[in-house]
């Protein structure tokens, strides 16, 4: 079990170890950039300011590249994973509360169509009462085109937890929909009982 | 129907830049040459580092590949950014730091050797080694040539260095935050002589009065950059504040195909007065990042790694066309794009310095790409010239005794395909007494590192714990390296350690080694270090679960934290375990205590951990994510070869937050009471009931 090794070092370092796939790498990771960085980077768009969320894109796909083998490919719910916790640390690290009710609220603002102004007040005011796990669940599902698979493998999860937690994710937020008097016919009404299936 | 549902959210999801055909737009061929650009390999060192560097250090991504690997286990845990916003208000106290035009460099009185002869060697030298670092995307080359290691000639002294056994620094009744090597101290966020606590929070640094319990004066530090990673070193009256650099920490800022950037990145240190309240003096601004800082007796020594200040073309054309025309570029560029620049403001005046060129060193071997600088600094005259150091080497990874200052690198972490390509590179200066410190040469060794605690001087031989082979392969595994600490050539190895299996945690106590290694169990390893030319594995512990912190409690027994798992490797909460190391051949697990309800967070801080020897008190922090409750810390007491739990302590949470999401970030025995510090404040506790004796808000 015990190894000993003297004087043989030179040979391991200075051996033939060449890094012929580095160019390989950065082309799998143009590739994959040109494929899904516009996606990964609204979703930080959508929770930080531009100048982080463009910081924080570049170290998803910095890591990609350090971690190009282990990389599930096609990356995209990796991809996203990578982007949360990279953001989730940040704003940890930095003390700030993710700005995705603010972006949603400034959305609500410059809607001139009436109807899709009481659905996205109502949604905005809802989702700021539900806790972040579910506000991360119901943005991750219906906003960036990810696969259930997808999805769950973001959220550090298996495919069956993600569907449980989307399930919970949905009810609250019909139920808090209700709750704020959104009911019936109206835009909001049905958007609550879209979430109910 | 799901259909349904999504089409619903979809029509409440606001609109991003992103959106329309972003990724044709130059903004994307921007972000995309950005990536490229740090993908370099200094930079993915540095991210290596940052990844490997254990605990919730503020403002640092802290993320461990094992870390994902646990949060996969747990049920879709999805983490939740802390909830507190600064309340500072930014009112400079300090008229800022001015620029003045540049003076002639200073020249010391006494030439230190110096691998070059001349200035006109010095450029010829770094412009030959940049060009062949440079490449198509710019510092590194698009095949990388091996680097050679090898020993510069070293400057004619042969110090042996008998490092201290690594054991707490108790000074009466009043403890440090925990360091690696006892009286080296290291910046922390809190630091106390007894008489007065100093904690920074938050971006505000605060002084309390231990005996009254008040906060006798504070100060913000949020108007300067960095200030998110704000640490403080003390002795006596006064202070220095080491603060991050740019925000995201990458060193190679300032490389861009725009207008001529400035000079890069800059950091910069506070020098702070405390007898009347901390009061700024004046500052040290360096290019570069800061990578870490020593204080030995009232000498600090402050590590920056800067990046040339060149402007690469990175144009378009075919990968040789724009390899050329960067190397071009590089042959043309001055000595000055090299040399780093500094500037020392005091009271009103700032004069601007940069490092002479006959203080640049090199290894036999290097980069040109980035330069290490050391700063010596006396804490009792701060404002006087730091005695700049350079060496032209990459670095990530500072390691110091009383004597001996390591830096280290893992040039080619990156490629992790190539096991025989992963290297680190250490090089060693001589920081006896409070001069300048002496460049006395490089080594390197394969595999990576994991942290400063992968390397231990001790008796004339530098330790290393490392781990090579790509990342979740059957070749990856650990190795012990033993180091001839004056020519930093190999004595001895051990190998093999954790097949499969990457080192969680290292520590060296005196002549033998744990090591720890995880992938489903958790081997502890206990290595004989005493004959550094045979090394040897003597004994071996298979546990579940995992280790990520050792610290010795002496009479040969070891405490670890980490986590508990299944057999499956599925993480199940905090493990604190007592192990009895009298018995090298025989490792045992006396004791262990699970916190099923501790989730599975990052790694510990060393700085967050406290083991105070008199009573046996082992404070450590207890992760939570959930929102209206702040962090906590287990209180354990070692009592012979048991653990018993004294509770869990929380701090109260701040009137204006709604939750504290670090929650008590430090532990310290002040004047025989526990003071646990977090982001609302200091709560000061009986160590034995953890009642409560006071709690000293911050406002």
């Amino acid at each position: 079990m015990t190894v000993r090794i003297n004087g043989e070092i030179d040979g391991e370092i200075n051996g033939e170890g060449k890094r012929v796939d580095d160019a390989e790498r950065r082309a799998v990771i143009d590739e994959w950039f040109r494929a899904y960085a516009a996606r990964v980077l609204a979703y930080l768009l959508h929770r930080t300011d531009p100048q982080t969320a463009q910081d924080v894109l570049q170290e998803v796909f910095v890591t990609a590249f350090g971690k190009a083998d282990q990389v599930p490919d096609p990356p995209l719910g990796w991809l996203f994973g990578t982007a949360r916790r990279l953001l989730a640390n940040r704003l940890r690290g930095f003390r700030r509360h993710d700005q995705l009710i603010a972006r949603l609220m400034d959305d609500v603002g410059e809607e001139s169509d009436p109807d899709a102004y009481e659905l996205k007040q109502a949604f905005a005011q809802t989702l700021a009462t539900l806790p972040a796990a579910d506000r991360e669940v119901l943005t991750l599902t219906g906003w960036y085109d990810l696969t259930p698979m997808q999805a769950a493998e973001a959220l550090g999860c298996t495919a069956s937890a993600y569907g449980v937690r989307l399930h919970r994710a949905r009810k609250r937020l019909a139920d808090a929909l209700e709750a704020a008097g959104y009911r019936g016919a109206t835009p909001a009404g049905q958007f609550a009982e879209a979430l109910r299936g | 129907m799901v259909e349904n549902m999504s089409r619903w959210l979809r029509s409440v999801r606001p609109s991003t830049a992103s959106d329309e055909d972003w990724i044709a737009t130059p903004a994307a061929a921007e972000q995309l040459a950005a990536v490229h650009r740090r993908i370099g390999p200094a930079s993915t060192a540095k991210e290596q580092r940052r990844s490997a560097a254990p605990g919730w250090v503020r403002g640092r991504v802290v993320r461990k590949p094992r870390v994902w690997l646990a949060a996969s286990g747990l049920a879709c845990a999805v983490t939740i950014a802390a909830l507190i916003s600064s309340g500072g208000t930014a009112t400079p106290p300090h008229g800022g730091i001015t620029e003045t035009p540049h003076l002639p460099a200073i020249r010391p009185a006494a030439l230190l050797l110096s691998n070059y002869s001349s200035c006109a060697d010095v450029l010829a030298g770094l412009r030959t080694h940049a060009a062949a670092s440079v490449g198509s995307y710019g510092w590194w080359p698009d095949k990388r040539t091996d680097i050679r290691f090898g020993i510069a000639p070293l400057a004619g002294r042969q110090q042996l260095s008998a490092g201290p056994a690594a054991t707490s620094a108790a000074a009466g009744d009043t403890s440090t935050t925990n360091v690696q090597e006892s009286g080296v101290d290291e910046p922390d966020l809190v630091k106390t002589d007894g008489g007065r606590l100093i904690t920074i929070t938050d971006g505000v640094l605060r002084m309390v009065d231990t005996a009254s319990r008040a906060i006798t004066g504070s100060l913000d530090l949020t108007m300067y950059q960095g200030w998110q990673n704000a640490q403080l070193l003390v002795g006596g009256d006064h202070a220095l504040v080491t603060l991050g650099g740019s925000n995201n920490g990458y060193n190679y800022g300032s490389f861009s195909n725009g207008p001529a950037a400035a000079s890069g990145p800059r950091s910069t240190y506070l020098f702070l007065d405390l007898a009347g309240g901390p009061k700024i003096t004046g500052s040290l601004r360096a290019a570069g990042s800061y990578l870490d800082a020593r204080l030995i007796g009232s000498t600090v020594r402050l590590v920056m790694s800067s990046a040339p200040s060149i402007n690469l073309p990175l144009g378009a054309g075919s990968n040789a066309t724009r390899s050329a025309a960067n190397q071009a570029v590089i042959r043309q560029a001055p000595l000055s794009a090299w040399l780093p620049q500094y500037s020392i403001t005091s009271g009103q005046n700032t004069t601007d310095y940069t490092v002479p060129c006959d203080q640049v060193s090199h290894p036999a071997a290097y980069t040109a790409a980035s330069m290490l600088t050391i700063y010596t600094l006396d804490l009792n005259h701060l404002g006087v010239s730091p005695k700049p150091v350079s060496v032209a080497a990459d670095g990530d990874t500072v390691y110091a005794t009383s004597t001996s200052l390591y830096i280290a690198s893992n040039p080619n972490w990156c490629c992790a395909t190539a096991a025989k390509a992963q290297q680190t590179e250490i090089h060693r200066f001589d920081i006896t007494g409070s001069g300048q410190p002496t460049y006395l040469g490089s080594g390197g060794i394969p595999g990576r590192l994991l942290s400063r605690y992968s390397l231990s001087d001790y008796a004339g031989s530098l330790r290393i714990a490392t781990t090579a082979g790509a990342g979740g392969s059957a070749t990856q595994s650990s190795s012990l390296y033993i180091l001839d600490a004056n020519t930093l050539k190999v004595t001895g190895r051990v190998g093999g350690l954790g097949k499969d299996e990457q080192i969680y945690a290292v520590r060296f106590i005196g002549p033998v080694a744990y090591v720890v290694t995880f992938r489903r169990t958790d081997p502890l390893y206990v290595v004989d270090l005493h004959d550094p030319a045979a090394p040897m594995l003597v004994g071996t512990l298979q546990l579940t679960g995992y280790s990520d912190y050792l610290h010795d409690a002496g009479s040969g027994r070891l405490i670890g934290i980490g986590q508990q798992a299944s057999k499956t490797g599925r993480v199940s909460g905090l493990q604190v375990s007592l192990f009895d190391v009298s018995k090298p051949a025989q490792p045992l697990r006396t004791a262990q205590v699970v916190r099923s309800d501790a989730p599975g967070g990052p790694s510990l801080d060393p700085h967050a951990f406290l083991y105070w020897p008199p009573t046996g008190l082992i404070v450590t922090p207890v992760q939570s994510w959930r929102p209206g409750q702040s962090g906590k810390v287990l209180v354990l007491k070692v009592s012979g070869t048991k653990l018993n739990t004294v509770g869990l302590l929380a701090n109260p949470l701040a009137a204006h937050s709604i939750d504290d999401g670090l929650g008590i970030q430090r532990s310290l025995i002040v004047n025989a009471t526990l003071w646990t510090v977090s982001g609302s404040g200091v709560q000061v506790s009986d160590p034995a009931t953890l009642s409560r004796q006071a709690w000293i808000p911050f406002d």
